[in-house]
């Protein structure tokens, strides 16, 4: 029964690509909220699809480790990139269970683990590493097209890690990390003593640079990594720090396009000392009020006031990462298998505790 | 100076020495013991040997004997070995590390620094205040080696070019003593990092808020110096079959890359020996031991000079052999020394991206 709806969906795809017959939604994948990618207790590697009740509502093999999945504006695919320094990238279609199609970094290039659509869905961005150079990449695919690569541009620094896109603006926001890497070297850091972190704006048509935002020169080893945008464009983004690890550096940081610096928010020096110099996913909320900041290593998330720019609270959750918004609020998940719900109130509930050991990030859809 | 720090570690003997006697499975760790056992047994002879050795510098360098600076890089050079690995505390602060050793140099900072002190003969070689000040790329043992090992100049202190890189050395010489005795110094006294190491947890320690604390920061230290030589000292060199790339080497200029790795995994295993050996249970201390002793033989034997290694087919799969060795040593210290400690190594607390 089950393998006749697949192939019949197939079928219905395969029209699909003709332009024909109405299209496949979010809908039809069990209507999931999140997508993360984790272990699954057998030592395999998945994506799955969770509800808003953190409940799993599908998962599907990977042949290796995910980081993060850029999710369709509209159709129910998910692209997972082969964790940095792989050269690989699965678009999996949610509502069948299958890998709609296969694309590799070009010669020479390799992902580093996200990348973002367009709002319209036709186009997908990727970060990208031109190795030998040092260059970071933004490629840019043909989603239409079975993810044909169409052209690309410079990220405006090293190490582009993620990359939203504000519909709004017609904008790339490129967190380039600074940090130079080599696969020859597996993930082996090669320029800490010259490292220039920065968040770059481009113009998502032409790649135009339209500004770069690098920290002070103290803090130029501190990494910028992942990243989190608010309706009103307002761009978060969770740092790494290269430097020693004791030092309570700030690992968050706010800015907004035209800014001339970024905005550090910092827990008080013993509390900061928690988050062990590392920053693993940053979120704002569902109604934009605070601001996540996990850290695996610490075993700790801060919830912040993203208008303050203060603590308000600080949450022990064992090898925390993932983090996106809820309807008003935050959830988290861990490499635990742990989900769980941040309410606006700063209350923290376990919605799921699954057998898979959530990876990295958290996707919201 | 030697003696007297023996002596001074004799008389602290009974408040360091390791525990002889493997301890009872389940009894949980002393973590404080085994953090005053590191820093005193480990990290401060290490760093003594570091200003030894860079001190020692200041002499053949004052008239540019280049054979007795070449016996004494290497010296200093092996002591730089001893103690790369602690990846935490002073040695992290105001770019010491790099400015002691900046490596890896992947876009050849090094070279471009010196040639642009050299070609304009910049007087701030003769200002230790001023050369500190100078880009860590010129600073430090890399430099130093490059001054005199290198094809073409190394070692050239003939005519006018000659005497002012012999003010470059002397300078070098002098910043790097300089550098390893602030490092050192930043160890001791009152409220110096022994001190931070050994009051984890205290009130007044604003650093280690728990006694586990500084053994995590050990055990980051070691898997980061085993991923160092499996992905920097062996992985980039390799390159690819058909592509070597025996200049990304460490230290290839003066042919000591190979005696780099052995001298490094020494170190690790002195660390171990000394601090927590004796509060691992007799199965996995064993399985350890059998680790660090395979890895150390596959350094010791691995074809000469790596340089050569990486580009000659025959040869390669020792180098092979070896970056397999140093990654199942880490395996092993994961696997059996973090749950012995009871340090947790989340999935992706250790994924790091």
């Amino acid at each position: 029964m089950r393998a006749d709806r697949r192939s019949f969906l197939r079928a219905a795809l395969a029209v699909t690509a003709s332009g024909a017959a109405p299209r496949l939604s979010w809908a039809d994948a069990g209507a999931p909220s999140y997508l993360a990618a984790g272990q699954t207790p057998s030592g395999g590697y998945a994506l799955s699809g969770l509800t808003a009740a953190g409940e799993t509502c599908f998962t599907l093999p990977l042949p290796g480790r995910g980081h993060a999945a850029a999710a369709h504006p509209f159709r129910p695919l998910a692209v997972a990139f082969a964790r940095r320094p792989g050269c690989f990238a699965l678009v999996v279609d949610c509502a069948l269970g299958a890998v709609a199609a296969r694309f590799e970094a070009p010669q020479g290039r390799h992902f580093y683990g996200h990348g973002a659509f367009d709002p319209e869905g036709a186009l997908l961005y990727t970060c990208e590493n031109a190795y030998e150079s040092g260059e970071g990449i933004v490629g840019v695919w043909d989603a239409a097209k079975s993810f044909e690569r169409i052209g690309e541009f410079p990220s405006g620094g090293v190490g582009p890690h993620e990359l939203l896109y504000d519909a709004a603006a017609r904008r790339l926001a490129v967190a380039n990390g600074g940090v130079r890497t080599h696969p020859d070297s597996g993930r082996a850091k090669l320029n800490l003593p010259e490292m220039r972190p920065n968040l770059a704006y481009l113009d998502a048509a032409s790649g135009e640079i339209l500004q770069v935002v690098e920290p002070p020169a103290e803090l130029r080893m501190n990494s910028i990594r992942h990243l989190a945008r608010r309706a009103d464009g307002l761009v978060a983004t969770a740092l790494q720090w290269q430097g020693d690890p004791e030092l309570a550096q700030p690992l968050l940081a706010t800015h907004r396009f035209g800014d001339e610096a970024l905005r550090f928010l910092c827990a008080p020096e013993l509390e900061q000392r928690r988050m062990r110099g590392y920053g693993g996913s940053v979120a704002f909320s569902g109604v934009g009020a605070r601001l996540a900041l996990t850290s695996p290593r610490g075993g700790r998330l801060h919830v912040f006031d993203a208008e303050s720019g203060a603590l308000l609270r600080a949450f022990d959750i064992e090898d925390v990462c993932g983090a996106a918004p809820d309807a008003n609020g935050l959830v988290v998940t861990d490499g635990g298998g742990g989900v769980t719900r941040i309410g606006h109130d700063l209350s923290a509930a376990v919605l799921a505790r699954r057998p898979t050991r959530w990876d990295n990030h958290l996707v919201a859809l | 100076m030697r003696m007297l720090l023996a002596a001074l570690l004799l008389a602290a003997a009974p408040f360091l020495a390791p525990a002889l006697a493997p301890k009872q499975a389940n009894a949980a760790p002393d973590y404080r013991a085994i953090a005053e056992r590191a820093a005193g047994l480990h990290i401060a002879p290490a760093y003594e040997r570091l200003v030894e050795a860079t001190a020692a510098l200041e002499a053949p360098a004052g008239d540019c004997d280049a054979e007795a600076l070449r016996v004494g890089f290497h010296a200093a050079y092996d002591a730089w070995m001893g103690a790369q690995h602690i990846a935490f505390g002073p040695v992290e602060a105001d770019s010491h590390r790099f400015a002691i050793a900046f490596w890896p140099d992947t876009r050849g900072f090094v070279d471009k620094s010196l040639d642009r002190l050299i070609a304009a003969r910049d007087p701030v070689v003769g200002d230790a205040e001023g050369f500190a000040k100078v880009s860590v790329a010129a600073r430090g043992l890399t430099a130093l080696e490059t001054l005199l090992f290198d094809e073409d100049h190394g070692a050239d202190f003939s005519g006018e070019e000659g005497a002012y890189r012999c003010r470059l050395v002397q300078a070098i010489a002098r910043d790097l003593a300089h550098t390893s005795a602030a490092v050192l110094e930043g160890w001791r006294g009152d409220r110096g990092y022994s001190w931070v190491m050994a009051s984890a947890g205290a009130p007044e320690n604003r650093v280690y808020l728990a006694p586990k604390e500084p053994i995590r920061a050990l055990f980051t230290s070691m898997d980061g110096a085993l991923r160092t030589i499996e992905d920097l000292r062996l992985g980039r060199p390799l390159g690819s079959e058909d592509r070597p790339r025996p200049r990304r080497a460490e230290t290839w200029r003066s042919g000591r890359s190979l005696r780099n790795i052995e001298l490094s995994i020494a170190a690790l295993r002195d660390l171990y020996d000394k601090a927590f050996a004796g509060a691992v249970p007799q199965a996995e201390g064993e399985e350890i031991e059998a680790g660090f002793d395979h890895a150390a033989r596959l350094a010791a034997e691995a074809p000469r000079p790596l340089l050569e290694a990486v580009a000659a087919p025959e040869k390669r799969a020792a180098i092979e052999a070896l970056r397999k060795g140093v990654h199942r040593l880490n395996e092993t210290l994961r696997k059996r020394l973090a749950p012995a400690m009871d340090v947790t190594l989340g999935f992706n607390a250790q994924d790091g991206d």
